[in-house]
């Protein structure tokens, strides 16, 4: 916050200066707020350096090898008695490899080391006279994504540049109204290069905060992604040099539950065409769009259940449990059956201490073509963590000192082996988190 | 009072604090149930200031607890601290801190001039909760301009309603703040209120004196969320009260500000007095513009 010099109100009139005196009150700008997050470390495996397999299937803990990032500045500039406030948000993301001395960001993304502007948007609450809890927002933005925090996807992430209302009061629960601008790169279907960009704009509808029973609640979510073609795009379609880019639609049911100390939620999402490969392909997804293969026929289905819960007043219980299945998510993959079980109970030996052992497994079944390739695996992360506890701290670092042992039972879907070929490792490694 | 009388009662509350400490186990600061019960068994050390123990005061943190000195407060039976203000900081600025750890406590302060007469008493509404930052952890905390007379601040607890608990949010909510996502559905932590806590003082600008123009920030207004777990007792009525001392120093300061064309400052003189609890603040402030 600057310091305004009083030379400005030299000549104040009379009248300026008794409407000045009737909005005090009014103040100007609160401080800057600054959060954080990131993640570092240092690790190693018995055969050269560890590499990450499938967080979203096997458990991110002991499973991790780089660096992200996250910057947040906010300030809410200005404010007053009738509730009215605007607000600025700015947040850098990004990720650095934890490879080299050396890792500027310009090195790239396929050297691990990128920054970019997530969050850039500005917010206006209070001025909708129907609705004054509600907040008008523009500029981009990662839109109040929902994240699986153990196995590191985001069954809803919408993000990009968009405009909306969020929080209008809507009978018990609360209604939110977006639309954001997510374009998608078209990729040829022969072996060919083209470069075209779809322009692609998500209309995203929540309602949220529904009671349901006791201390749950219910939130729904429906994205409809509608895409914008030129007529030489459309031409590019008919000719079949690209594929076609099919308007999609999401819905999503979440059901949060807390408990003490902890919380269960489960999450339910049904789609069809674009959408359904991000809820079971093998890699790290959200909700994107894909205008890479004919999913024009595809449908999918996904349930997760996720919480935290205390076992006893010294047993913590973290589990994620995931089961997806697919049909025609392309013309060739007919059938996806995908589990997937994390747990990871820990013994809390006193506030700063406690011991966790992460076991996760999963299976995969793709049916191409007629044939069924496996993909399956298992993890093990036994790790002694040092927390900051719930103390006088400001950062909360968290550090783990860990060993996995990852196997990679059948690969034939992405044929993935650890180097030289093998279909395991033992790694090792101490990993910070820290976040403010 | 007598001379005797109060050297006898000093000379038993520090005896009472060597035999707590000396003999039994002191109660514990993190455990709001037991400071209340210690508190309430405590014995009063005065009904007044004149024979009350003065600390010398500095920056840094002291402890309102088991070794504290108690009396009967208008906001209840409180532990408290008491000290002179060093001469250097006559007249500057002072933040104090109530520090949230296990507990929160809900902190206030009383002023008094050169003959240890209460010129101001700030009641907890001038600490709001200020919600940890990365440089400051939790807090209940504000910025005081010192008058120039006043040389002794006693620092005390709220006790009106100490079943209040003070709501935080869960690690993992501000994580998933950090990381930009929506918060997971953990519950909020509840943080009990005690009689008992850390406070840190700092003072600065010790020549704000000099110029009654320098403007104090106010500090941020962002109230904690309260629930009750009982029937919650009113507080005191009285939380604030403005010497005539001080509304004759704002009166002052903000006619002059408005002569010398200060216009913000004086609002901010008149935001200030009002903090304090002087409201007709906004009303000398319009009257001097007009008269100008």
């Amino acid at each position: 916050m600057t310091k305004r010099t009083t030379r400005s109100y030299h000549r104040t009139p009379l009248a300026l200066a008794i409407a000045l005196a009737a909005t005090l009150g009014a103040s100007a700008a609160q401080a800057v707020e600054f959060h954080g997050y990131f993640r570092t470390g240092i690790s190693s495996s018995t055969n050269g350096d560890q590499q990450a397999w499938l967080p979203g299937k096997l458990g991110r803990f002991g499973n991790e090898t780089e660096g992200w990032y996250d910057i947040a500045l906010s300030q809410d500039v200005y404010k007053n008695e009738q509730g009215q406030s605007f607000g600025v948000f700015v947040m850098f993301d990004g990720d650095v490899a934890l490879k080299r001395d050396w890792e500027p960001f310009d090195s790239g993304y396929k050297n691990g080391n990128v920054m970019q502007f997530s969050d850039m948007y500005a917010t206006a609450k209070g001025f909708i006279p129907s609705a004054p809890e509600a907040t008008i927002w523009a500029g981009k933005r990662g839109y109040e994504k929902r994240e699986t925090q153990m196995l590191d996807y985001k069954p809803i992430g919408v993000g990009g540049n968009g405009a909306g209302v969020q929080g209008i009061k809507a009978g018990p629960g609360e209604l939110s109204v977006a639309v954001l601008r997510k374009d998608a790169d078209a990729i040829a279907t022969e072996d060919t290069v083209v470069n075209e960009l779809f322009n692609v704009n998500y209309f995203d509808i929540r309602y949220a905060k529904l009671p349901v029973f006791s201390d749950a609640t219910l939130e729904l979510i429906a994205d409809y992604a509608m895409v914008n073609k030129t007529d030489s795009q459309e031409a590019l379609e008919a000719a079949g040099t690209v594929y076609e880019a099919e308007n999609a639609f999401i819905p999503t049911a979440i059901l949060s539950k807390p408990l003490e100390n902890g919380f269960n939620e489960t999450t339910i999402q049904a789609t069809t065409k674009t959408f359904a490969n991000n809820l079971v392909k093998l890699g790290y997804n959200e909700t994107s769009f894909g205008v890479d293969n004919d999913y024009s026929d595809a449908k999918a289905f996904r349930i997760i259940n996720t919480g935290e819960a205390y076992l006893s007043d010294s047993v913590i219980m973290s589990h994620a449990l995931v089961y997806a299945y697919g049909s025609d998510i392309t013309p060739t993959t007919e059938k996806v059956n995908a589990y997937t079980a994390v747990v990871r109970p820990a013994y809390i030996w006193n506030q700063n201490n406690k011991t966790a052992l992460e076991l996760g497994w999963f299976k995969q079944t793709n049916t191409v073509s007629g044939n069924e390739l496996e993909e399956s695996g298992k993890k093990v992360t036994l790790a002694h963590v040092l927390t900051a506890g719930p103390s006088l701290l400001t950062m909360r670092p968290d550090f783990r000192f860990y060993t996995t042992y990852i196997k990679a039972d059948k690969n034939e879907i992405d044929n993935w082996s650890f180097h030289d070929g093998k279909d395991h490792q033992i790694s090792f490694g101490v990993q910070a988190e820290a976040w403010w | 009072m007598t001379k005797a009388r109060l050297v006898l009662l000093t000379a038993l509350t520090l005896m009472g604090c060597a035999h707590q400490s000396g003999i039994q186990q002191q109660p514990d600061i993190d455990n709001s149930a037991e400071a209340k019960q210690a508190l309430s068994q405590a014995t009063i050390c005065c009904t007044d200031f004149s024979s009350a123990v003065m600390q010398q005061l500095h920056n840094g943190i002291i402890t309102i607890g088991a070794n504290s000195q108690v009396m009967q407060f208008a906001s209840g039976r409180s532990a408290f601290y008491a000290g002179e203000i060093p001469a250097e900081y006559y007249g500057a600025d002072v933040t104090a801190s109530s520090l949230v750890g296990q507990t929160a406590m809900p902190l206030q302060i009383m002023l008094l001039d050169t003959q240890r007469n209460p010129t101001r008493s700030l009641g907890e509404q001038a600490f709001p909760f200020t919600e940890a930052t990365l440089f400051s952890s939790n807090r209940f905390s504000g910025k005081i301009r010192l008058l120039p007379n006043e040389r002794f601040m006693v620092i005390y607890a709220n006790t009106a309603d100490l079943q209040r608990k003070l709501t935080l949010p869960h690690p993992e909510k501000l994580k998933a703040r950090a990381k930009n996502v929506a918060p997971p559905p953990y519950p909020d932590l509840q943080i009990p209120y005690s009689p008992w806590g850390n406070v840190e003082l700092k003072f600065s600008n010790p020549v704000a004196q000099m110029s009654v123009m320098e403007t104090v920030v106010q500090p941020a207004s962002s109230t904690p969320q309260v629930s009750t777990t009982t029937v919650k007792a009113e507080p005191a009525a009285q939380t604030t009260t403005v010497s005539q001392q001080t509304r004759q120093y704002y009166q002052q300061a903000i006619q002059k500000a408005v002569k010398n064309n200060q216009i913000e400052q004086a609002m901010q003189l008149v935001a200030e007095a009002e903090k304090l609890g002087f409201t007709e603040a906004k009303s000398v402030f319009v009257e001097a513009v007009k008269q100008k």
